[in-house]
């Protein structure tokens, strides 16, 4: 479960610069594109050794031969006019299809042995001893260290590689570099998650990451955790549970923190967006209705209602106590609000929901003193 | 295009490149030409940019105003042609040359503050595996200032509107701390105020002794902003100070029939 847990956080991590790179499907094709590699490098150990679970050779195979995968896809959409997804797909499949062919074929092998090789499929964390776990969170760790390291670098070449090349950067080097640490944590986690349910690790996570900061080197942390934390639970749920693939109770777990994540995540998720928008809506429609009564013109329903609703009208429309001093205190705030625009328009237009609320609620109070002070003198008097 | 008539035989082929080795002015191009699939977008272009000046690049559409400026930045293959800063290849010398793509060329909605984007334009001296420290966010910081945008160093910058990001792209520049800019088309979708605040930047550069070229389209500003000018049409149609070389003659051959007699007039009424 530790191993599991590490390997996690470590797709985690990479994942979120794969994602920011749009070179999320890459990792599909990666993993698919490894079987044939794992299928050779059985054969090749049963031949050496006379047992084909050798896990070194296995996952050297199978980082060999995503590499080549990968090499394919770039070739293919640098040569050609086909986009990298038409490429990935094709690369993936035919791979993909000879790892299969070569199963088959090892299945019907005398040898004993190849009941270890299903857990590249789908993965398993029940026949992993506990020096393959210590060897994979080691990997695991220096892979994942390395990317850290290279944030910086990463950063500039997902965001803007042409600047980055202007810079004098090596572009190629460090896309390279981030693409052989794809590689590497892939072919580590294989035999953990399996080659089909890979890429959920390495997606979901930064995905749901994304829901909860706007900054970068925060994302990477706590895409990070996300991972570790689906995999330390997928892993214990697959020990409780017998005969459950590890793979896909990982997956199931990632999803239901990307739902969690989507749903209620506080930069992006969908309720907290639902529920600001309505509330801002609700806002614009009370001060909306104030400001037509202090025009004397007639009130549109929706903010008829609203202001009933909130007792400032009485039911034959007329303005309660209440409502009357509510007109005057939106007044007051708003020239408040007009004159943080002619002052500073820069800042007043790009701060989240200008004119629709107190500006005290919105503003330091020394700037809204300030503002105040500014006010031409025949408004300053109704200013309460 | 001047075409030497000297005749060239029995001289060592090497002179003509001996002679811009020799100099030293910031930004030589030479025979360069560009193509997309066999079809030439420039074709055998020599400039010299000025020392101390701002450059209005201009010309119209798919002139290769762009492709002028990726080309000698090295983002497009080159068919032939040198580029020479101070004297020595462009390649040796990517510091002290800043560029300013076109604001549309990113994602905005990718994970970073306004001060994490102007920090990278630092990127390029602090080295791999190597952290960014105080002092680099620290200049950055300067740099967003003078861009009137530290009040936004923390926001994400998706959140900036299009003449903030357009201004947080120069502020990068800047933190470059190069010797030559180049900028496509700062002054797109920008309001009055920006333009003028960017143009101010671009002015103070130049005084300061910079070169600065900036790819435009109004041709109606172009006198008031620049010291210089580099009207292009596939080649070069003129280049030189926009008093001597911003002419109706010029724009003709580089507008041809494209130019409406509004635009001519405007153009006129500036001299």
């Amino acid at each position: 479960m530790l191993g599991a847990s590490v390997l996690g956080i470590g797709t985690g991590v990479i994942g979120t610069f794969s994602v920011l790179r749009g070179q999320a499907l890459i990792s599909d094709a990666v993993s698919h594109a490894s079987l044939p590699g794992i299928g050779l490098g059985f054969l090749i150990a049963l031949a050496v050794t006379g047992d084909g679970r050798n896990i070194v050779i296995l996952v050297l195979g199978a980082g060999v031969s995503g590499g080549i995968g990968i090499f394919v896809v770039q070739w293919i959409t640098r040569q050609t006019r086909l986009t990298e997804d038409a490429a990935i797909g094709t690369v993936l499949s035919v791979f993909f299809g000879v790892g299969i062919v070569l199963m088959s074929h090892i299945q019907t092998l005398p040898s004993g042995g190849q009941a270890g090789l299903d857990s590249f499929l789908l993965g398993s964390t029940a026949t992993m001893t506990t020096g393959e776990a210590t060897t994979i969170a080691a990997a695991t760790l220096t892979v994942t260290s390395l990317a850290i390291l290279s944030l910086k670098e990463f950063a500039i070449v997902c965001f803007d590689p042409e600047h980055a090349a202007t810079l004098g950067l090596s572009v190629q080097r460090y896309d390279l570099f981030m693409t052989g640490l794809l590689l590497a944590i892939v072919a580590i986690g294989l035999k953990t998650v399996g080659l089909i349910l890979i890429i959920a690790l390495v997606i979901i996570p930064p995905v749901a990451a994304r829901f909860w900061t706007n900054r970068l080197d925060r994302m990477v942390l706590v895409s990070g955790f996300f991972g570790g934390l689906s995999c330390y639970l997928g892993s214990a749920v697959s020990a409780v549970i017998p005969h459950m693939p590890t793979g896909a109770l990982i997956v199931l777990i990632s999803g239901h923190i990307f739902m969690m994540s989507l749903c209620v995540g506080t930069r992006r998720g969908m309720l907290g967006h639902l529920r600001r928008s309505r509330n801002f809506r609700s806002r614009v429609a009370i001060r909306q209705g104030l400001i037509t009564i202090s025009l004397g013109r007639e009130l549109e329903l929706r903010n008829k209602r609203k202001l009933s609703s909130l007792g400032y009208l009485e039911p034959n429309g007329k303005l309660t106590r209440a409502g009357a001093q509510k007109v005057q205190e939106t007044i007051a705030d708003l020239e408040l609000w007009n004159q943080y625009l002619m002052d500073f328009p820069d800042q007043a237009l790009g701060t989240v929901e200008w004119g629709s609320r107190p500006i005290t609620d919105v503003l330091p109070e020394d700037l809204v003193v300030e503002l105040r002070a500014r006010l031409p003198l025949s408004n300053r008097n109704s200013t309460p | 295009m001047t075409v030497n008539t000297e005749p060239l035989v029995g001289r060592p082929a090497y002179q003509a490149g001996v002679a811009i080795s020799q100099t030293n002015l910031p930004l030589f191009v030479g025979g360069l030409t560009v193509a997309y699939d066999r079809r030439p977008v420039l074709w055998n272009i020599e400039y010299t940019a000025p020392p101390g000046g701002v450059v209005g690049i201009i010309g119209p559409n798919g002139a290769g105003k762009t492709t002028f400026l990726r080309a000698v930045m090295g983002l497009i293959p080159r068919l032939s042609g040198q580029i020479r800063v101070f004297g020595t290849d462009i390649a040796q010398q990517t510091k002290r040359v800043a560029y300013v793509p076109q604001r549309t060329s990113v994602d905005w909605n990718f994970p970073a503050s306004t001060l994490d984007v102007v920090t990278m334009g630092l990127y390029g001296r602090i080295g791999w595996f190597r952290p960014v420290r105080r002092k680099h966010r620290a200049s950055a910081m300067e740099a967003l200032d003078r861009l009137g945008l530290a009040d936004f160093a923390d926001r994400q910058i998706g959140q900036l509107s299009g003449g903030q990001q357009q201004r947080a792209f120069i502020a990068r520049a800047l933190a470059q701390q190069a010797e030559i800019y180049l900028l496509d088309e700062p002054l797109a979708g920008v309001d009055a105020a920006t333009e003028n605040r960017i143009i101010n930047i671009l002015h103070g550069l130049g005084e300061a002794g910079y070169t600065v070229l900036a790819v435009h389209h109004d041709l109606s500003t172009v006198r008031n902003y620049f010291s210089d000018v580099l009207i292009l049409n596939g080649q070069v149609v003129a280049s030189g100070p926009t008093g001597k070389a911003f002419t109706d003659l010029a724009l003709t051959k580089a507008y041809g029939g494209r130019l409406t007699e509004s635009a001519m007039a405007i153009s006129n009424a500036a001299d």
